[in-house]
């Protein structure tokens, strides 16, 4: 075994993770290596400063001063949909609405027609678009597609590198 | 008591009072994960303040079926720290001296007469190794705190890191080196004797 070899197993070594033939090789490898050897002992050092670390204390009134400060914030309960509320909500719209109609308030015939109007002059601008797109060249709208695209690009980076760092922390970006 | 993941689910029933076992619990782990990235313990004091309340405004995110509600924790306490530590520049600010005090003082003296065993790390010297933690890179860092303060197991360590078991022995492989380099650097004649061999500056160097 070689020093490269016996450093990077001195680890698990001291670890007790290696096979046993692997640990005979790396104890008799620091055995005869000087290097090898004040590597080991200096890691081992610092294993033993890390556990001499004494740790703190949190401040005495931690708790009670996290207790005051989430009692001004708002729950994070789960809001929970009350289903008979629900229903009774939609149950007196549509009361609301059959009662304009029969007191001739809301007239449900004249809204439907103006809908249909609607979606029939949206069905002719449609087509027209469509026949208007018949004389250019799938190439031309491509082009036209990643100029736009580029664009929104820019403009979302020039936003977002405003906005996400902040969205980012809100979002508490656990992931690394 | 209830564990965890029961108070989470009473908070988020509308118990706010279930909060402060979790705070309770915790604090002391998650107030010393921190004071491993930023010197000043009263600051370690208001970034676990700072994670416990981002933990409480986000707790409907938290899901049990991905982990426990500490690896969740130490996740939020890490961000909370590289935050804190991206805001002062990346390396934490040096340490002011006290009106009469002078740096002779405040370095230990480690001379050969003075400190009869010189392979120990006195108590004295644990000023230095915490100094020498918070100037090793953050990911190496993260892992040695959570194995050697938080008493975290290696897989524990790999969740909350959101990193290979193989990595995390790496990182506290490589931590070890790093910190025992900052150290002899620090300190080229006492503590760790003469400085790391040339071999462990080069695998230093790799990034995982």
């Amino acid at each position: 075994m070689n020093c490269s070899a016996c450093s990077s197993r001195l680890a698990a070594y001291r670890d007790g993770d290696l096979s046993r033939a692997d640990a005979r090789l790396v104890s008799e490898h620091l055995a005869g290596c000087s290097a090898c050897k004040a590597l080991d002992a200096r890691m081992r050092r610092v294993d033993a400063a890390l556990t001499r670390i004494v740790l703190i204390e949190p401040a005495p009134d931690f708790t009670a001063t996290i207790m005051a400060k989430i009692a001004a914030m708002p729950s994070p309960a789960r809001r929970r949909v009350v289903w008979p509320w629900f229903a009774a909500y939609v149950f007196a719209t549509w009361a609301v609405v059959a009662m304009l109609s029969a007191l001739h308030v809301l007239n449900l015939s004249a809204i439907v027609g103006r809908i249909g109007g609607f979606a029939g002059q949206a069905g002719v601008a449609l087509e027209t678009l469509s026949r208007l797109g018949g004389h250019f060249h799938v190439a031309d709208v491509a082009a036209i597609a990643v100029a736009i695209e580029i664009i929104l690009l820019a403009v979302a980076a020039t936003a977002g590198r405003k906005y996400l760092p902040r969205l980012g922390s809100a979002l508490l970006g656990a992931r690394s | 008591m209830p564990g965890d993941e029961t108070l989470v689910a009473l908070v988020l029933k509308g118990d706010t009072q279930a909060f402060a076992p979790l705070v309770e619990r915790h604090q002391r782990g998650v107030v010393n994960f921190i004071h491993a990235s930023v010197r000043s313990a009263e600051d370690a004091n208001d970034l676990s303040q700072e994670t416990f309340m981002r933990a409480y405004a986000h707790l409907r995110t938290f899901n049990p079926d991905l982990g426990k509600f500490s690896t969740w924790l130490y996740q939020i306490a890490r961000n909370v720290a590289r935050t804190h530590l991206g805001k002062e520049g990346r390396r934490p600010p040096t340490e002011d001296l006290y009106e009469d005090e002078t740096i002779e003082q405040r370095i230990p003296d480690t001379r050969r007469d003075a400190a009869p065993d010189a392979t120990l790390i006195a108590g004295e010297d644990e000023a230095l190794v915490r100094s020498a933690l918070t100037q090793i890179p953050e990911k190496m860092r993260a892992a040695l705190a959570l194995r050697y303060f938080n008493h975290l197991e290696y897989q524990e360590i790999a969740d909350t890191m959101q990193v290979t078991l193989g990595n995390v022995k790496t990182l506290i492989h490589r931590g070890k080196a790093a910190l025992a380099r900052e150290l002899s650097v620090e300190h080229p004649t006492g503590l760790l004797g003469a400085s790391a061999p040339q071999e462990i500056r080069g695998r230093e160097l790799l990034s995982l």
